[in-house]
């Protein structure tokens, strides 16, 4: 199969290849051929490792934005009062901060990027099954991102004039106030449903891989546990996004032409929208995190240098994460009006997505156990990771009971709550893998002693900007609020510090894999004396097609009873 | 008048189901917390007591099927536990028979409640020190239960008392319904949840629970119709307004509804193409039906504000002076 793969990808590298060669030829005496030439070299490379570091390039500019819209909404919140933005500004402000950071930054997130870039070396493969397919969600990314944000600044008023109209009502879009809102918003949905597409592309992509591709001696519990959470993601993808984009397409459909499923004045339900809004959010939230989560899985293992705790346990919580989180999405909607049985129902099912996180938990800390433990940079964000995402997922069981979740629902602790699971667990995941897998990507190392500043100022400055929104959720602070009463002033000024003193550290981490990127020392060939196939058989970074010759494995991906040769 | 409304605390006892809540909640905050540090503190050890330089060659443990076992079966235990507590709420099957039933109704950006007796709630002015609003502080007894059947007249919205710890959507021509017991006299704030527009933050009053004497006292005395006439019509119409401020100005800029600015006599160019001289009868029936009707270059999105005759017709005396 791998082989036979192999001959197929040789010579289609690269679609438009002849054209880009024709430039490079062009382009000996021509600086400017050079250039296009280099650009199409990434934009239509099919190559999976140019397409994972096209979409980290692209997200980082996306994360940018969104911290850029979070900081701003830090700082009017700083006073009560209005500071500097009016309540209208605000609420686009808000509004496209939980769209960019949801769609374009987590929901993408590890899989696109590091899942793209370290999937088929994992398995042992030359590329993923489909690289067309695979560069084609590059693009569907790229165009419903360019919506998604032109609808930042482009719409028409009442008149049909062109004007500046940022669309409102949170990420979430309920109706009926996203039916009549002026506000740009069937641009921005337009936008959620082509990335719903770029995301079950690379779903089937990575399904089909993992189950077709894997290398010679790789059963499925041979398979590193980041292909895993990989995989069980990927389901996820494939069978959630199309409720999204369903629902989405309806909205649209609803605003233009008024056939009147959601909006009441015509008959029609704007509880059934919740519901079928969180039938795919309520699983993308574990989307998010279960590539995280199958990073950690990796990192701990290698940095604790022994075998994994509890592989079977990871590999089939991930699953089981994946499979109950399907089931549990009303407990978003305790308060919408739905009858008490169905909260007693999905306040029971919720309880049981608690039991495979905690599973996890406990194998990692485990992991720990007898190892000869390296605190690297990767490390103690691995480490990181589990503190944050724990503080996450215990802070749910509060919104999984019923009558607890009554008083916090849509305050500042389900605020609080989410950035803990999805900012500390998703993108810290997605940040321990950028330090993790840099020596792979680049072949070069960060400075190391830089790296633990980062995390320090991050580590200190998250927990005060999420942990004081925990506080005033609890004292009956509501979201989505430009404005508040005198006794919240303390929570949001100690929250705005914290959002400072952490985006001090984003930037110091940013700046810092940067400079290692451009001109950082070379790394060794197995920098984090690693057992999976991309350290073990792959050159770093990796040639194209990934492998000299097809690899065998013996062993399991965290096998330390030899050494490495 | 302004009193500040009484914040949350844990066990603040102001309603039954306010206990239960925090009973919940401080169950799952022991178990949370609990964990939390156990799980750091062991991972913090082992870094240390494992740390490469101390123990430079990891053992290979594959794992311990009865330790798997263990920390499955305890923490399904405790999340059944949670589960269990998180069932004390109030059930409307439950509501008790003598129950105060009132209507609530919910606007962009304002509530209003209506007693079985229509009695009427005078507004008073609630916020901060930063802006005031004039809204209807709702009146309640202590001790008696109380059933708010709500609706919206626009968008989603969503009633939320902190300090009773009860919070449930308004939803537009579908009815909801909670009901809870204040046992505590004292004020408290009432919010909207749900993201409902510009106003949101706004979209604010307060819940004044009273001694059931000083209640039956308040509610059995008629309202005094006296009628208004002149500058205390003008008065009263000012203060409907200020619920207007939101979307209209009275100093001619733009919002999002037209000015009200020189309203009478000004001739407006409707969406429909037509172009109207703006009357009583269009004012009028602009308020009572506000999308029927919309002057071009604005969108149709007025909510139906509830106004007795009385507010209707000072409101509109209040509008010919500007």
């Amino acid at each position: 199969m791998v082989s036979s793969a192999k001959t197929f990808y040789e010579d289609k590298a690269l679609i438009f290849q002849g054209f880009q060669e024709s430039l490079e030829k062009a382009g000996e005496n021509n600086k400017l051929y050079k250039f296009l030439a280099w650009v199409l070299s990434w934009i239509f490379s099919t190559d999976h490792k140019r397409v994972g570091i096209l979409y980290l390039i692209t997200m980082a500019a996306f994360f940018a934005i969104g911290v850029s819209l979070g900081l701003l909404i830090r700082f009017e919140l700083f006073l009560p009062g209005e500071q500097f933005i009016s309540a209208r500004v605000y609420n686009s402000v808000f509004t496209m901060h939980g769209v960019i950071m949801i769609f374009l930054v987590v929901i993408p997130g590890i899989p696109a990027t590091f899942g793209n870039f370290c999937l088929p070396l994992q398995l042992g493969a030359p590329d993923v099954s489909f690289p067309k397919l695979n560069l084609s969600t590059w693009w569907l990314f790229m165009i419903g991102a360019g919506l998604a944000v032109l609808s930042l600044f482009v719409g028409t008023n009442a008149n049909g004039e062109l004007m500046m109209v940022a669309p409102d009502g949170g990420w979430t879009f309920y109706v009926p106030y996203s039916l009549e809102s002026s506000a740009n918003i069937s641009l921005a949905l337009s936008g959620a449903f082509i990335l719903g597409f770029s995301s079950m592309f690379t779903g089937m992509n990575f399904i089909t891989t993992i189950h077709r591709m894997r290398a010679k001696g790789m059963g499925f519990f041979q398979m590193p546990l980041f292909c895993w959470s990989l995989y069980a993601s990927s389901w996820i993808q494939v069978l959630a996004t199309p409720v999204v984009s369903i629902t989405l397409l309806l909205v649209i459909i609803e605003r233009f032409m008024g056939i009147g499923i959601f909006d009441p004045s015509k008959g029609g339900d704007p509880v059934l929208y919740q519901h079928m809004f969180w039938i795919y959010s309520h699983p993308a939230v574990y989307l998010m995190v279960i590539p995280a989560m199958g990073v950690v899985s990796d990192v701990i293992a290698v940095f604790s240098r022994r075998t994994i705790f509890g592989y079977k346990a990871i590999a089939i919580s991930s699953m089981a994460i994946a499979f109950v989180g399907y089931f549990v999405w009303a407990h978003h909607m305790f308060t919408s009006g739905m009858t008490e049985t169905a909260q007693i129902v999905f306040s029971f099912l919720t309880f049981f997505v608690a039991i495979p996180t905690a599973i996890k938990t406990f194998n990692w800390i485990a992991t720990l156990y007898k190892g000869s433990i390296h605190l690297s940079v990767p490390m103690v964000w691995a480490l990181t990771f589990v503190f944050l995402f724990s503080i996450g997922g215990l802070t749910g069981l509060l919104n999984g009971a019923i009558n607890a979740d009554i008083h916090v629902h849509d305050t500042y602790y389900v605020v609080g709550h989410f950035h803990y699971t999805m900012f500390g667990g998703g993108m810290v995941g997605l940040f321990c893998a950028c330090h993790y897998w840099f020596p792979k990507v680049t072949g070069k190392i960060y400075n190391e002693s830089v790296g633990y500043l980062a995390w320090a100022f991050f580590f200190v400055g998250f927990n005060t900007l999420y942990g004081s929104m925990l506080v005033m959720g609890l004292l009956g602070m509501p979201r989505r609020y430009h404005d508040y009463l005198p006794q919240f002033t303390i929570w949001h000024q100690l929250s705005t510090i914290g959002a400072v003193i952490m985006v001090t550290g984003l930037i110091i981490m940013f700046i810092n894999l940067l400079k290692g990127w451009i001109n950082g020392p070379k790394a060794n060939e197995n920098h984090w004396d690693g057992r999976s196939l991309e350290w073990t058989h792959s050159a770093s970074p990796p040639i194209l097609l990934n492998f000299d010759k097809d690899p065998e494995v013996q062993g399991g991906p965290y096998d330390y009873d030899g050494e490495w040769k | 008048m302004d009193v500040k409304a009484i914040g949350v605390s844990l066990f603040q006892g102001v309603t039954d189901v306010g206990n239960s809540v925090d009973f919940t909640f401080l169950f799952i905050f022991i178990v949370c917390v609990f964990f939390l540090i156990a799980n750091t503190a062991v991972m913090v050890y082992f870094c240390w007591k494992f740390h490469h330089k101390k123990n430079p060659v990891g053992t290979n443990i594959e794992g311990n099927t009865t330790i798997e076992v263990i920390w499955t079966v305890i923490p399904t235990i405790l999340v059944m536990m949670m589960f269990y507590y998180g069932l004390a709420f109030n059930q409307m099957a439950d509501l008790p028979k003598d129950a105060l039933t009132i209507k609530v109704k919910a606007y962009k950006w304002a509530w209003a409640f209506e007693y079985p007796n229509k009695k009427k709630l005078e507004k008073e002015a609630v916020g901060s020190k930063e802006w005031k609003i004039r809204m209807p502080v709702l009146k309640i007894p202590v001790g008696r239960a109380i059933e708010f059947e709500m609706e919206s007249s626009d968008v989603v919205h969503s009633l939320y008392i902190p300090a009773f710890r009860v919070k449930r959507d308004v939803l537009p021509l579908i009815k909801t319904a909670l009901w809870f017991k204040a046992n505590k006299i004292g004020r408290y704030d009432l919010f909207c949840t749900e993201y409902c527009g510009d106003a949101h933050s706004r979209m604010y009053t307060q819940v004044e629970v009273v001694s059931q004497e000083e209640f039956e006292k308040w509610y059995n005395t008629k309202d005094e119709g006296q009628e208004l006439t002149g500058d205390a019509l003008v008065k009263k119409g000012s203060e409907v307004a200020s619920t207007c401020m939101a979307c209209h100005s009275t100093d001619g800029s733009r919002k999002v509804g037209p000015s009200f600015k020189g309203l009478f006599g000004r001739t407006s160019e409707l969406a429909s193409g037509s172009s109207h001289k703006v009357d009583e009868a269009y004012v009028r029936k602009s308020i009572l039906e506000p999308n029927s009707d919309v002057v071009k270059g604005y969108p149709p999105i007025m909510t139906k504000v509830p106004l007795d005759k009385q507010e209707l017709d000072a409101l509109i005396a209040y509008l010919k002076t500007l």
